[in-house]
């Protein structure tokens, strides 16, 4: 009954592992930035793989887990501050099962498994969201929050709605399958 | 309107990215940075962005009128907002995704919060220290408390940028380099 | 949001021996007995489906939602329920506070005349990230950025309300401890009493009985004696002077008539005052002025176990860490339940939209039906069990004949049982199936074949695949209707339990089965909402002008 979410198969390029990554993406500084498999970069994404620590050697900058999407025109990069007088980018990690709703704009430091976070929000830097928590459309978490798991956070600041059946991780997990799977080529 | 003639002078100390969509008479400042896929146009009259300033991804920035757009110092252009103030001072914060028209003059030490409209009808200057946030996009005049801190942040940032940028983007250079 | 399916909870209900059935749909209040499948659970003693209005719930930790530190129930009342670290909310836009140290002195401009280095100066202030907002504003500094709660405790207990609360307190000490033992005598009678209403008032009403002794006295069957006690404590009561006469409250800010009129009499913008939600979660009264707001503890969360009310079995009971999102027991109706998802055929939702566009955009993205029309739609059952099912579904009869009516496949029909293999499988694959039975071949028949096959034919069982069945139904609006299409209908299902053990299933219960020890029915109630039903355009033309 679920259709068919179908895009066009030069635009995006699937990976040995599945993930599928539009062209029409930005993907800056892409060996610094993996994806788990089974994720999906859509179109105008922009990934900020190039703002790294400092330091030598290979630095992860963002890294996506497995059935992640990224929607479209979100907006990826890791986030800033200075520690001990030193300014630095730090690297922000994303959990499996996790979904960003299309021009949302990411500056967190972690994002947990079976995550859901709805269209144009401004998930603010250092944010920590817990497993199988949710961030409802056009949220704003300022810098520093803190997202417990199996929390609902919605407004401007966003702040704690509700508490999320027992039962979300099964749901989030079956959805974003689902999306994978409906998630389909087409040659025409 | 008679088609936009493009002259691009960024300060050597600058660092521009390739990816930005320039248009128009634009004059970038030293030690400002420029990140891929912002957007600056000069439509109307020209854009002078001093020293200092970070202008990030998907940020637009554009003049409409006549006169000079002038940007001062060691502002800070966040993820996706869209500016089209006539002037702007020293040390202001534009943050993710807010809004501001082109009937805002923005003082100095300015913070817009994100996802914020300043979209007065009428021409306003925002005074000194002032900061919108929330839904609404409520105004109250913050203390000064941190500025220098954060000052120091901004100054560091940019310096950060102007090292790092460069590794992993193509810059762009002025017309006179 | 349309189409919708929601189950529906008998806890709402009186039951007199039959099975209890839902309200009509049609009514508003209806909505408070239908909860989505996943919000519900399931009572494999009672056989019966649970919702979070009837379970009984227990707090089974204490944790603060920023600093996720977990609370030990013995030290969560004595800090007052919010959290003791360095967590705080923002006075002004409520969202949390981070701890900033001083700025070092500057050059004038506003820029740091020397790098700065590691070491932050005090004093630390706290600083919303969000307004800008911070506390040395109301005069709030700390000498250390570490344990900011306990240095403010200080402000809070001195203050004169937690004074004169604390000797209130202090006050009526002995007196609730002679009741609270005389009390905890007669709990039983408490709940044996209650038991008939609900053992979820029983147990509240119990735990605010251990609480809140004097509570206890209010039932019938304490009355008589508790009644005695209360006399007997009354009598040796000294009496309470307060330390503060009652006036002098209003002139610490809070809330004094004429203080506030003053106030307001001067007040030049509206931000001056402080608003309801800014002032909500203050323990005192507090003054009106927004400069005067104080930074909040942020309260603590909880998580809690669920009981069944009728069984006190466990339903949810979650592990220990605070952040763990698995739970040592978790009975819920989705793993019992066939999970049952409405559609419209994807020829007609595309055929809705067009029909629909030029009138307005905000009609959702499956348009709406019109009266005088008979429209397909279509039921997904998955089963859950890891045996097959036999299905029967009945739709209510609608009350108001001249509305709409609804069709249904009335015989029984079956969904194979789910095997954890198909979810692993491979899913490209299947989806090809798909495409072939249902996506792209109907779109091809659905135009060609619409009037041939007749009016019926969107009824019966369409597809099976794995363990999904999906179903067609159509619903037949008169003309004139309008309102929304929603009805409610009864699912029955029978399956076999072929394994012994207990724990499947529920095969403990052999009471509800009338067939064989296998075979097991169970039903329950659904609504089905399909949205609005308008009166055809040339119709609604005609009303409009």
């Amino acid at each position: 009954m679920d259709a068919p979410v179908y895009y066009s198969k030069t635009e995006f390029i699937e990976t040995d592992t599945g993930n599928k990554v539009s062209r029409r993406a930005t993907i800056a500084g892409p060996q610094n930035i993996i994806l788990g498999g089974k994720t999906i970069i859509s179109s105008g994404a922009i990934i900020r793989g190039d703002l790294r620590r400092t330091g030598p050697g290979h630095a992860v900058v963002i890294s996506l887990g497995r059935y992640c999407l990224v929607g479209d025109g979100c907006i990826m990069r890791p986030p800033y501050k200075t520690y001990r007088g030193n300014f630095n980018y730090y690297p922000m990690k994303i959990g499996d099962h996790v979904h960003i709703g299309a021009g949302t704009v990411v500056e967190a430091a972690t994002i947990g498994n079976h995550v859901v976070v709805g269209k144009n929000c401004i998930i603010g830097k250092f944010t920590i969201i817990k497993d199988c928590a949710q961030v409802a459309d056009n949220t704003v978490i300022p810098p520093n929050t803190v997202i417990p798991a199996l929390a609902l956070f919605a407004g401007s600041p966003g702040r704690f709605v509700e508490d999320l059946p027992e039962s979300t991780q099964e749901m989030v997990e079956a959805q974003t399958k689902q999306y994978y799977t409906r998630f389909q080529p087409l040659d025409r | 309107m008679p088609p936009i003639r493009d002259k691009f002078t960024i300060h050597s100390k600058a660092v521009v990215c390739q990816d930005v969509d320039l248009k128009g008479d634009i004059t970038i400042g030293p030690s400002s940075v420029v990140h891929p896929k912002a957007t600056i146009f000069a439509l109307g009259g020209p854009i002078v962005i001093g020293s200092g300033c970070i202008i990030e991804e998907a940020a637009i920035i554009v003049n409409r009128r006549k006169e000079v757009m002038r940007i001062g110092d060691n502002n800070l252009f966040e993820i996706g907002c869209r500016v089209e103030s006539p002037s702007i001072g020293t040390n202001n914060t534009i943050s993710t995704r807010a809004r501001v028209h082109h009937t805002v003059r923005i003082s100095n030490f300015c913070v817009i919060g994100a996802g914020c409209l300043v979209v007065p009808t009428e021409d306003e200057i925002l005074e000194e220290y002032t900061s919108v946030y929330g839904p609404a996009s409520e105004r109250r005049i913050w203390s000064g408390r941190g500025k220098v801190q954060e000052a120091d942040l901004r100054i560091k940032h940019a310096e950060y940028l102007r090292e790092m940028l460069p590794k992993f983007n193509r810059l762009r250079r002025g017309d006179g380099a | 949001m349309w189409p919708s399916i929601q189950y529906y909870c008998p806890c709402m209900s009186a039951t007199n021996g039959q099975t209890p059935s839902p309200p009509p749909p049609t009514l508003a209040s209806s909505s408070a007995s239908f909860h989505p499948l996943h919000n519900l659970y399931f009572c494999e003693e009672c056989d019966i489906v649970r919702c979070n209005r009837c379970v009984s719930v227990e707090v089974s930790g204490y944790y603060c939602p920023n600093c996720l530190f977990e609370v030990p129930s013995a030290s969560v009342r004595a800090e007052k329920n919010r959290c003791a670290r360095n967590c705080f909310s923002c006075p002004i836009c409520r969202s949390t506070l981070s701890v900033v140290a001083s700025d070092p002195p500057d050059d004038g401009d506003g820029r740091p005349s020397v790098s700065l280095s590691n070491v932050g100066e005090a004093p630390y202030f706290l600083y919303c990230n969000h307004c800008r907002w911070d506390s040395a504003g109301v005069d709030i500094t700390f000498e250390k950025p570490t344990g900011l709660a306990a240095q403010l405790q200080k402000f809070e207990d001195s203050a004169p309300e937690s004074l004169e609360f604390e000797r209130l307190k202090e006050h009526f000490e002995p007196f609730l401890r002679t009741s609270s033992l005389s009390s905890s005598s007669h709990l039983p009678a408490v709940s044996s009493h209650h038991l008939h209403t609900s053992s979820a008032t029983a147990a509240a009403s119990a735990a605010l009985a251990r609480e809140i002794p004097g509570v206890g006295k209010h039932n019938p069957l304490g009355r008589s004696r508790a009644g005695r006690d209360r006399t007997a404590n009354k009598d040796e009561m000294p009496e309470y002077k307060s330390r503060v006469e009652a006036g002098v409250f209003s002139q610490l800010g809070g809330g004094g008539d004429d203080v506030d009129v003053e106030l307001l009499k001067h007040m030049e913008t509206v931000e001056e005052v402080a608003k309801l939600d800014q002032r909500w979660g203050n323990s005192w009264a507090a003054s009106l002025r927004s400069s005067d707001l104080r930074p909040h503890r942020i309260p603590l969360h909880s998580k809690v176990s669920k009981r069944c009310p009728a069984c006190r079995h466990i339903l949810i009971k979650p592990e220990q860490k605070a952040q763990s999102v698995r739970y040592k027991i978790k009975l819920v109706a989705a793993n019992y339940l066939p999970a049952i998802t409405v559609g419209f055929p994807q020829t007609q939702a595309t055929r809705r939209v067009t029909s629909k566009a030029p009138s307005s955009g905000a009609d959702g993205k499956n348009g709406v039906m019109q009266s005088g029309t008979s429209n397909p739609f279509q039921l997904a059952l998955t089963n859950p069990l890891y045996d097959p099912i036999q299905v029967r579904l009945s739709p209510q009869r609608v009350a108001d004949a001249r509305s709409y009516q609804v069709s249904l496949p009335t015989t029984p029909f079956s969904i194979a049982a789910f095997a954890e293999a198909w979810e692993y499988d491979d899913d490209e694959d299947m989806f090809g199936v798909e495409d072939d039975e249902l996506g792209i071949g109907d779109v091809g028949r659905g135009t060609r074949d619409k009037e041939a096959r007749g009016r019926l034919k969107n009824v019966g069982v369409l597809e099976r695949r794995a363990n999904v069945t999906t179903v067609g139904g159509e619903v037949n609006i008169k003309p004139g209707f309008r309102g929304n299409v929603k009805f409610n209908m009864l699912v029955t299902y029978t399956y076999r339990s072929d394994d012994p053990l207990p724990s499947e299933d529920g095969a403990g219960t052999p009471s509800r089965s009338t067939k064989p020890p296998e075979v097991k029915t169970f039903s329950f109630y659904t609504v089905i909402d399909l949205g609005p039903s308008v009166v055809p355009k040339d119709d609604k033309l005609d009303a409009e002008s």
